[in-house]
């Protein structure tokens, strides 16, 4: 199996898989942690098309995610408009901060990059907290709604559940066929090599602008429904911990896999809740775990997966070829 | 009068602070120069300098001063080294990216097994003047800042001279400006970059130990590492010079922002700063590197 055929199957089994899921899990706090995953599924693709795709290290998911939170939050609160224009208004508008953030720090490599993005999702925090007229300061905001249909409302855990999975669900094609396209094929050539992208014809910072957009409207739509499922946010959640944590996800499901990406975000909103014994270890060996992937694993998950199928293919063929000499 | 006494205050507190930023910027640039890399648990070596000189050396076995900083250099010397070979060596032919990304990893691996290792409360260093300052005319400034202004500038043309004249120094440069003609020369690139690495921990190291009295010893002091890098960008990454520069700036911009601006948002000033610099000067203040190095 190979390239976009795995990633297919793989989606269909990882989709197939967390809509068994909900039944399954028996207890209320886990039934919301799966939620949580699936809003840090929609997320994460977002951050898969600007870091696993076009490989630039984006370290302010956190800034994002706040800023996209609290559009949906305050639009639905304050302006009192409905939920879905509420959601389509959140993803338009952390897009737009991927423009407004893409183009100065865009034509800048590596490094800058990153640690720009980091000053951005600080800075993003630092207003959320303190900006207190408008976010509520440290108090967060309240009684944020729920998505409905007409009349119909997702107040039951498990609707809304199903709900975001449909949503992560069609956003996944989406970025499956993002992928696939020329697109896809220019993000690549940039994160391989850029200079290399420049010289054929890719406008590498045009690209680089337009993945950063794209992550801006998957993370709104992310975002937008984080604040619905918990219906209250306040600003100390959007941390740097929290960007790196999404760079961890595609990180140990392998750089440019997109189910890869998936079942890291799936992985990563779990295991701090099942390591929850550990404490103050936790974070210690989390670091460590990271550590340990980038230099032994550093293809992921996706990336061991791949290994093995390639060596049974391998393996079988050398056997055929043997049995056709006897 | 008054007014410019404070405003002289400041501009002391200023760049006793940045001259520190400055010191871990120069950590940043000689990683750099030498691997190409940045090493982004740099804040992160600050913090531990500061917990091994404050928590253990100090506060637990009541070390001197000269003592607690010599073997807290010592310690992070070594721990550079060590270092290097967990997140640098076996990723030396891997994408920058991935040096990257486990630098950030060791990163949070020291922020949070330092929180096991000395608390989750600030440890509180005396240093060896306390909260004692210089009165002259209604200005009055810690003698900490000038000490650390002393140490800093010692610190220098030790640098310098070690960097001018030593064997030691000039492949280090070497290796900076040409790894590969460097090994042609028969120098043993990979010795001398586990050295460079161990003197960027103990420049970090220091700043930790000069930093404890003045802030106290938690993981914030490991933001210090963002101050360093805008630094680096500011001053100009690669520059020796331009990096003590850099972190002058910034000390200064920091320390006026929070009284004149507002303390809260002091940091968000710094990175608009540093985001402004990227936009419209990225080779930074001396301008000598190019953008294209990074």
């Amino acid at each position: 199996m190979r390239g976009s055929k795995l990633r297919n199957v793989s989606l269909v089994v990882i989709f197939a898989l967390l809509a068994c899921a909900e039944p399954l899990i028996a207890s209320r706090f886990y039934k919301f942690v799966l939620a949580l995953a699936v809003i840090n599924v929609i997320m994460v693709m977002g951050l898969h098309i600007i870091f696993g795709l076009t490989g630039q290290i984006f370290m302010g998911m956190a800034g994002f995610w706040g800023i996209g939170s609290y559009i949906l939050a305050l639009i639905t609160t304050r302006l009192g408009l409905g939920f879905w224009p509420a959601l389509l208004l959140s993803s338009l508008g952390v897009g737009l901060m991927g423009l407004v953030l893409g183009i100065p720090t865009l034509r800048l490599k590596g490094y800058y990059l990153s640690i720009t993005t980091i000053g951005f999702g600080e800075i993003t925090r630092f207003i959320l907290m303190n900006w207190s007229p408008v976010t509520g300061g440290v108090f967060g905001v309240f009684n944020i709604p729920r998505p409905n249909f007409g009349s119909f409302v997702f107040t039951n855990d498990a609707h809304f559940y199903y709900f975001s999975l449909v949503l992560a669900a069609i956003l996944a094609v989406i970025a499956s066929i993002l992928e696939d396209s020329k697109y896809g094929t220019a993000f690549k050539g940039v994160r391989d090599d850029e200079l290399a992208a420049d010289a054929i014809g890719i406008d590498s910072t045009g690209i680089k602008v337009m993945a950063f957009i794209t992550c801006g409207l998957f993370v709104g739509i992310g975002a937008g429904l984080y604040s619905s499922l918990l219906t209250y946010i306040s600003p100390e959640v959007f941390t740097l911990e929290e960007s790196f944590r999404f760079v961890t996800m595609v990180l140990i499901g392998g750089i440019g896999s997109l189910p890869g990406a998936i079942v890291g975000a799936v992985l990563l909103t779990f295991l701090p809740e099942m390591l929850r014994f550990l404490q103050s270890w936790y974070l210690a060996i989390y670091g460590l775990i990271v550590l340990g992937i980038v230099i032994y694993q550093p293809a992921g998950i996706m990336g061991a997966l791949q290994g093995y199928l390639d060596r049974r293919m391998i393996a079988a063929r050398r056997e055929g070829k043997e049995y056709g000499a006897s | 009068m008054a007014e410019l006494a404070i405003v002289l205050q400041q501009i002391v507190a200023g760049l006793a602070l940045g001259s520190i930023y400055g010191l871990v910027a120069l950590g940043y640039n000689f990683i750099f120069n030498a691997v190409g890399i940045v090493n982004l648990a740099q804040g992160d070596f600050v913090m531990l300098g500061g917990y091994i000189y404050g928590g253990t050396l100090t506060l637990l076995l009541g070390l001197p001063f000269l003592p607690a900083l010599i073997l807290t250099a010592v310690a992070m010397a070594i721990f550079g080294i060590v270092s290097q070979r967990i997140v640098y060596y076996p990723l030396r032919d891997a994408h920058p990216r991935m040096v990257m990304l486990s630098t950030i990893a060791l990163g949070i691996f020291l922020k949070n097994i330092s929180l096991i290792a000395w608390g989750t409360y600030p440890v509180s260093v005396p240093g060896l003047f306390g909260q004692r300052g210089l009165r002259i005319a209604g200005v009055s400034i810690l003698y900490q800042y000038i000490f650390i202004l002393v140490c800093v500038i010692i610190l220098l043309a030790v640098q310098q001279f070690f960097f001018r004249k030593t064997t030691l120094g000039k492949s280090m440069r070497a290796v900076a400006q040409d790894r590969l003609a460097a090994m042609l020369m028969g120098i043993d690139a990979y010795k001398v970059i586990a050295i460079t690495f161990a003197y960027s921990s103990t420049l970090a190291a220091i700043g930790g130990v000069l930093l404890a009295p003045v802030f106290m010893v938690s993981q914030v002091l490991a933001n210090v590492g963002l101050k360093g890098f805008a630094a680096c960008v500011i001053g100009g990454w690669g520059d020796i010079t331009g990096a003590v520069i850099g972190g002058l700036v910034v000390g200064l911009v920091e320390v006026f922002s929070a009284s004149y601006i507002s303390s809260v948002y002091k940091d968000a000033i710094v990175f608009a700063i540093l985001i402004g610099f990227l936009i419209f000067r990225p080779q930074g203040i001396l301008g000598r590197a190019t953008e294209e190095s990074l």
